[in-house]
């Protein structure tokens, strides 16, 4: 609900266009246009939390990992449009995660950590002017996940780390940003800073199973992998800085 | 105007009138009132010059000679059409009296008719009351305007006051003579005379005898020096009156002496709007309207060109008026600084069209070349089509007026922030 009431806040704060510099002007922007445009680097940070919504067999529960961080680092690319509401953001993302499978019996407690490399791509929605203060962005797009370490420890303390049981996936993401431009904000902070920081919040679901129905074994002691549709929703808060080339031209 | 229908007219005029004129001298009448309905007509933009031009031939002899700026120097059809265009342009009307009648006009003798005419001349200098002696004569059966004789004087047009005192009715004018007679002021009595006696059928006995006796030659000798002395002194307007007076009332006068007194009075009309224009100007430069005073003072320079006061005075106002448009200017364009950064679409639209019209001059500092540079960047449609601003033109202002933003010293983060940042590398050199 405090989410919520935020929203509009910053939706004023860049309807209103606040210019960074005085002598900046928010000029017209078109739909989709990449004059201008150019490409942006940006490295982040998230971290959050996961609901699942699959379904396991019969007295299993999904649980949150204690012990493991759900975390992300990202590389982004960003295709920086100034003339244009609409533009593409893609990046590399490499996260960590960890499930706990229990049920009735302790016996059959099931710790996974796996971590995977995410390939996201996302049309962006700008709101406010191109040089305003801060703008809001609204992101949507899928991501392709790529698994890349594994490890299962059941409740006798045997650990497998066959990284075919779980498979390469695909999601669809949403995010809202908070974009501030502190490259052109009249302050002492300097020339140092980032061009741009993004704070945001991002959902992201899984829309196929990430255990390998093909995989060798079992996930849990009674159940195969192909009997395991685990799918979930993460929700994450993060934030990336954004650069730009700082190299002089000489006016001429 | 259709010349079909200028025949309607001139019929309708000629019908209308044969209804109401008794039928002696009833058609010098219709010919008088048609060219009194014409130069009305014509005064208050009735017709055009040429359907003018055209009327007038009608009730005009081709002949006509017509006397009214300087008696006694005649014009013809032409210039009378000269003269009527100047009416216009010192919008001056002429209103004839509308108790016109036939008794007005008399037989002279045969086949000759003279009418005269009362009317009211407004000018910007007032309104003054005029007589005017029309001639007509009967040519294969039909009366026509021989010649036109009024105490209208172009003096009395262009500003300079004529005095109601120097228009009488020759009557008066005879009277006046005959008295000044009888005071022995004969030269004076002579020359008031001669000027009115062509025109009045009604002989003054005691002056017709004076004049077997006077040596006029000497008279009008003695008139043109005191002319000539008014003149030195710089009293233009007697010398005029005088020398006007010599035309009107010698009827003898040699060729040579008339051209020598006609150019006397042009030198002095000119001296005389000399001194109307230098106190004009002087009028205007007093009130700071430099503009209507350099007009004034150019006439000056056109009679005097060497008149170095008059010179300094326009150089002034010239320096005045470049002044005044400097401090506009700077006004206009902080003007259309402020609407450009009122951040509001049309304003910004309205401060870049006014800055664009002096984007040629000097006038527009570094910050708002740079303002400029952003809005042809990313114009709006308005702007866009208003100075046709296509992707290439839009690359090349934008980059010069950065560069102009930058060779006049102009420099903040803004400046640096779009041009190292928001500039690609392709929009800095348009290439």
């Amino acid at each position: 609900m405090r989410l919520i009431g935020i929203i509009p806040y910053f939706f004023l704060m860049c309807y209103f266009n606040l210019e960074a510099q005085a002598d900046l002007l928010n000029t017209k922007q078109k739909l989709i246009s990449f004059r201008q445009s150019k490409i942006s680097f940006g490295l982040g940070l998230e971290g959050g939390g996961a609901i699942f919504n699959g379904a396991l067999p019969y007295g299993y529960q999904a649980k949150r990992d204690t012990n493991t961080l759900l975390a992300a680092a990202i590389l982004i690319f960003d295709l920086d449009a100034p003339n244009s509401r609409l533009s593409f953001t893609s990046g590399v993302e490499t996260s960590n995660q960890g499930l706990l499978f229990v049920s009735d019996s302790i016996s059959n407690q099931m710790t996974l950590r796996f971590r995977q490399i995410h390939i996201p791509l996302f049309l962006k929605f700008k709101i406010g002017g191109k040089f305003s203060r801060s703008n809001l962005l609204f992101l949507l797009g899928g991501s392709y996940n790529i698994p890349i370490t594994y490890s299962s420890m059941n409740g006798n303390g045997f650990v497998s780390k066959n990284i075919n049981s779980i498979q390469n996936t695909y999601s669809w993401i949403s995010s809202i940003v908070w974009q501030l431009n502190i490259r052109g904000e009249e302050s002492a902070i300097g020339t140092n800073v980032p061009p741009r920081i993004w704070i945001y919040f991002k959902g992201s679901g899984l829309m196929k199973s990430l255990f390998n129905p093909q995989g060798n074994g079992n996930i849990l002691d009674i159940a195969g992998s192909e009997e395991i549709d685990y799918r979930d929703l993460k929700l994450t808060f993060g934030i990336a800085y954004l650069f730009s080339g700082k190299k002089k031209h000489e006016v001429k | 105007m259709n010349i079909i229908f200028l025949i309607f007219i001139h019929l309708f005029f000629l019908n209308a009138l044969s209804a109401v004129m008794p039928s002696n001298n009833g058609e010098a009448d219709i010919r008088v009132n048609q060219y009194i309905n014409f130069i009305q007509s014509y005064c208050n933009n009735g017709y055009s010059e040429d359907d003018f031009q055209y009327l007038l031939s009608q009730c005009a002899d081709p002949s006509i000679l017509v006397d009214n700026d300087i008696p006694g120097v005649q014009k013809s059809l032409d210039e009378l059409i000269l003269y009527l265009r100047m009416l216009k342009k010192y919008k001056i009307i002429v209103q004839y009296e509308r108790d016109f009648t036939i008794a007005s006009c008399k037989t002279m003798n045969g086949n000759k008719f003279g009418c005269f005419l009362k009317k009211k001349v407004t000018s910007k200098t007032g309104v003054f009351a005029y007589e005017e002696f029309i001639e007509l004569t009967n040519l294969e059966n039909t009366y026509k305007i021989r010649s036109i004789q009024s105490n209208l004087f172009p003096a009395s047009v262009v500003g300079i006051n004529c005095s109601e005192e120097s228009i009488y009715s020759t009557s008066q004018q005879i009277n006046m003579a005959e008295e000044n007679l009888n005071s022995g002021n004969v030269e004076e009595a002579i020359i008031q005379y001669l000027e009115v006696r062509p025109f009045n059928q009604i002989k003054s006995p005691k002056l017709e005898k004076k004049l077997l006796t006077v040596n006029l030659d000497s008279i009008f000798q003695k008139r043109y020096e005191q002319a000539d002395l008014e003149f030195q002194k710089g009293n233009y307007e007697e010398a005029v009156s005088r020398y006007e007076s010599i035309i009107r009332s010698y009827s003898t006068l040699s060729f040579s002496f008339k051209e020598k007194i006609t150019s006397k009075i042009k030198e002095c009309k000119d001296q005389i709007e000399y001194l109307s224009s230098l106190q004009l100007g002087n009028l205007y430069f007093s009130q700071k309207d430099y503009n209507n005073a350099i007009s004034a003072y150019i006439k000056c320079l056109l009679i005097r060109p060497n008149d170095s006061i008059v010179k300094d005075k326009l150089l002034y106002c010239k320096g005045s008026i470049a002044e005044a448009f400097n401090a506009e200017t700077r006004i206009d364009v902080q003007k259309a600084e402020n609407l450009i950064l009122s951040n509001k679409k049309n304003n910004r639209e309205l401060g870049f069209s006014i800055l664009m019209k002096y984007v040629h001059s000097d006038k527009i500092n570094g910050k708002q070349y740079f303002l400029m540079a952003q809005i042809v960047d990313s114009p709006s449609a308005r702007t866009s089509k208003e100075f046709n601003l296509n992707s290439r033109k839009r690359c090349l202002l934008t980059h010069q007026f950065m560069l102009n933003a930058h060779a006049l010293g102009y420099n903040s983060e803004g400046f640096d922030i779009y041009w190292n940042e928001y500039l690609t590398e392709k929009s800095r050199s348009c290439d």
